[in-house]
């Protein structure tokens, strides 16, 4: 099922690409983009359904969970300031499911015992990270119009892309709903882990890093009146950055995550 | 029946030769009602434009109608009668399509053509000169227009440079209606690009050296109007610039602006549309700033116009598909009715003789009475099963006309107008 939704992709990216070019791949490029998300859910159903539950088990199905999220938020979002975003997203996205495939299939590294904190925690964070994945996405559009404007070099992008202000616009809004989300989901995992370990904070290093990332992007919201184009937007692929060390870096270091 | 197109445009005639074809329009009503009755003359639409005055017509031959038309649109004069063009046929569906795209524009792919092939087009059907192919043409025609704007970036990118500024403007700040535009100087290009920026709904702050200048320039751009004395906060508080003094040095400064800029968070557009430049290059390197000078938006103009020709072929290709499209049409248009009345002549025929032999042969049953109905139904249509087929088939070559004529002939068919918009005085 996942090579077929990776198969799909790959035509979704590839239609994508093609639109930039010609204005009548618009129908096909949206099928193919459906066709792609389509497949997902159906990898994610039956995931669930093999876990009896939340896809968090392993990181496969996390991935398959979070970029499904993205994905979704994509879809969402594309009717209006995103058109053409796909072609950014959807190799972003199309990595992360090839990393998941690659992964060797652990068994299902379920912390135990289970509790609703523990699942609060995994879905807010996972949402969390889609909507940095969006945010970083538009921060990256924002950051290949601006130097087209400064360098006055005029590609296919930059054509499609919609203005600065309104990447400005969306890249706060999906800041600010991954921070929120991610405030909440680092809350709820510090309540579980009270119950679980007796103490909210145990400074092993997935927290750590996570308290980094949060503090990038506080910084980032917090400074968004303040700063400058360039520097918002860079700050936040910065945070972005960090943010896929944590999940795929720093399970290497031991710790009671095992994997996120 | 003959499609024809005879015109000509800028590409052809200078606009002292134009002014003198030019039909106003006014008279185009007039002008068509002209026409009626000419030389085996059926349909008309008159096209004229500042670039082009052309004639679409349907005539029943081509010479006859070929000469009335250069007459008519000459006025007589020998020496006009040189510059014309004629197209014929599928060729003159090809120009039309072409037209109406604006393809064959001094602006290429320019969408206010496709307004006033619209425009033309009404007035010939209310001038009562459009009939069944015409009308066909001309519908086709639009609709073509539409779909190459709406399938092809054509008419996409500025290819002015007032445009391509105000476009520049729209690519920072999305929506211009909480922009606020700081207008310097009273040059051409910067009245120009803010007439456009005005109409999306921009607010204006203005400054020219001469107050009585800018106080006139506030007038019609709104605004207040200052000295460049004030320029230091205007152009804090300003989102566009637009700069075109006649100033022979420098009127924004690197020092000037970078203290102006000096708390702002959002970026600021500067264009500088003024030969000697107003604004120094240098300020290019400062965060925020976005600087394009009378070049640079020529270069993104000629970006563009490339841009339109990649997209013009594309184009081309869709009006090659659409002449297609037409020409089967046009076959049916003429088919259809010929297949129909050749049937309804054979139906009229067998009904007569059917009635008269049963009327002869009271003696038979009501069975045997439907089979001698239900054999001369089957042999009217054994036998015109045939040449329904070939002449559909014939239909869609060249010559169909000679075999549409020979069938009409051959059977004495009249043909009946199926659709009721055909002009009847004209036939």
């Amino acid at each position: 099922m996942l090579f077929l939704t990776l198969g799909a992709y790959g035509v979704a990216i590839y239609d994508q690409v093609r639109l930039l070019h010609k204005e009548e791949m618009a129908r096909r490029a949206a099928f193919s983009t459906y066709l792609a998300f389509s497949l997902q859910t159906l990898a994610l159903l039956a995931r669930m359904i093999a876990e009896r539950g939340f896809p968090g088990g392993t990181l496969y199905g996390w991935i398959l969970f979070f970029t499904w999220l993205a994905a979704t938020l994509y879809l969402i979002g594309q009717k209006g300031a995103f058109r053409n975003g796909g072609i950014f997203l959807l190799p972003i996205l199309a990595s992360f499911l090839l990393v998941a495939v690659l992964l060797p299939e652990k068994a299902a590294a379920r912390p135990s015992p289970e509790g609703l904190w523990l699942w609060v925690h995994l879905s807010a964070i996972t949402l969390s990270y889609a909507a940095m994945t969006f945010a970083a996405l538009t921060a990256l559009m924002y950051m290949h119009e601006e130097q087209s404007l400064r360098w006055k070099i005029f590609g296919a992008f930059y054509r499609r892309f919609p203005p600065l202000a309104t990447l400005d616009v969306w890249t706060r809004r999906a800041l600010l709903f991954g921070w929120i989300t991610l405030t909440a989901g680092m809350v709820a995992g510090s309540l579980w882990a009270k119950i679980v370990w007796g103490s909210f904070w145990n400074w092993n290093p997935k927290e750590v890093w996570t308290l980094l990332d949060w503090g990038l992007f506080s910084m980032a919201l917090g400074g968004w009146g303040y700063l400058t184009g360039r520097k918002k937007v860079f700050l936040v692929l910065v945070a972005y950055a960090v943010a896929l060390l944590n999940v795929f870096g720093v399970d290497l270091l031991s710790g009671p995550h095992r994997y996120f | 029946m003959h499609i024809l197109a005879v015109g000509l445009n800028h590409k052809v005639a200078p606009v002292e030769i134009r002014e003198r074809v030019a039909v106003p329009a006014e008279e185009v009503g007039s002008f068509l009602g002209s026409l009626k009755g000419g030389d085996g003359f059926l349909e008309a639409v008159l096209l004229s434009t500042c670039n082009r005055t052309e004639m679409y017509a349907v005539a029943e031959t081509y010479h006859g109608a070929r000469n009335f038309l250069l007459n008519a649109l000459s006025r007589g004069e020998e020496s006009l009668k040189g510059y014309f063009y004629v197209h014929y046929g599928l060729e003159a569906v090809e120009h039309l399509f072409r037209v109406a795209t604006g393809l064959d524009s001094m602006l290429l792919g320019e969408t206010q053509i496709l307004g006033q092939v619209k425009d033309a087009y009404l007035a010939a059907d209310r001038a009562g000169t459009v009939g069944k192919v015409l009308h066909l043409l001309c519908r086709r025609a639009l609709a073509v227009g539409k779909r190459v704007h709406h399938e092809t970036a054509i008419s996409q990118n500025a290819v002015s440079v007032g445009y391509a500024a105000v476009e520049l403007a729209r690519k920072v700040f999305g929506d211009l209606r909480h922009c606020r535009v700081l207008l310097i100087g009273a040059g051409k290009m910067g009245e120009l690009t803010a007439g456009y920026l005005r109409e999306l709904g921009a607010d204006f702050l203005v400054a020219n050296r001469t107050v009585s200048k800018a106080e006139e320039l506030a007038g019609r751009f709104g605004g207040k109007a200052h000295g460049l004395e004030d320029l230091p906060w205007l152009l804090g508080a300003a989102d566009v610039v637009l700069s075109s003094t006649g100033a022979p040095g420098v009127v924004v400064g690197r020092p000037l602006l970078e203290e102006a800029i000096r708390n702002r968070r959002r970026p600021i557009f500067l264009c500088d549309l003024a030969v000697p430049r107003d604004i120094a290059p240098e300020v290019c390197g400062l965060p925020l700033v976005f600087l394009y000078d009378i070049d640079d938006l020529q270069t993104v103009v000629d970006a563009n116009l490339k841009e339109r020709a990649k997209e013009a072929r594309k184009a081309q290709s869709i009006i090659a598909e659409e002449k297609d499209n037409f020409a089967a049409g046009i076959r049916e248009l003429e088919v259809v009715p010929l297949i129909l009345s050749l049937r309804e002549k054979a139906e009229s025929i067998r009904v007569r003789e059917v009635d008269r032999a049963l009327g002869k042969l009271g003696h038979l049953s009501e069975a045997d009475r439907r089979v001698v109905e239900r054999m001369s139904e089957l042999i009217v249509n054994k036998l015109l099963n045939d040449p329904t087929l070939v002449i559909k088939e014939y239909a869609a070559q060249e010559d169909a006309q000679i075999y549409l004529e020979t069938l009409s002939r051959l059977f004495r068919l009249e043909i009946k107008a199926p659709e009721k918009e055909l002009a009847p005085e004209l036939r």
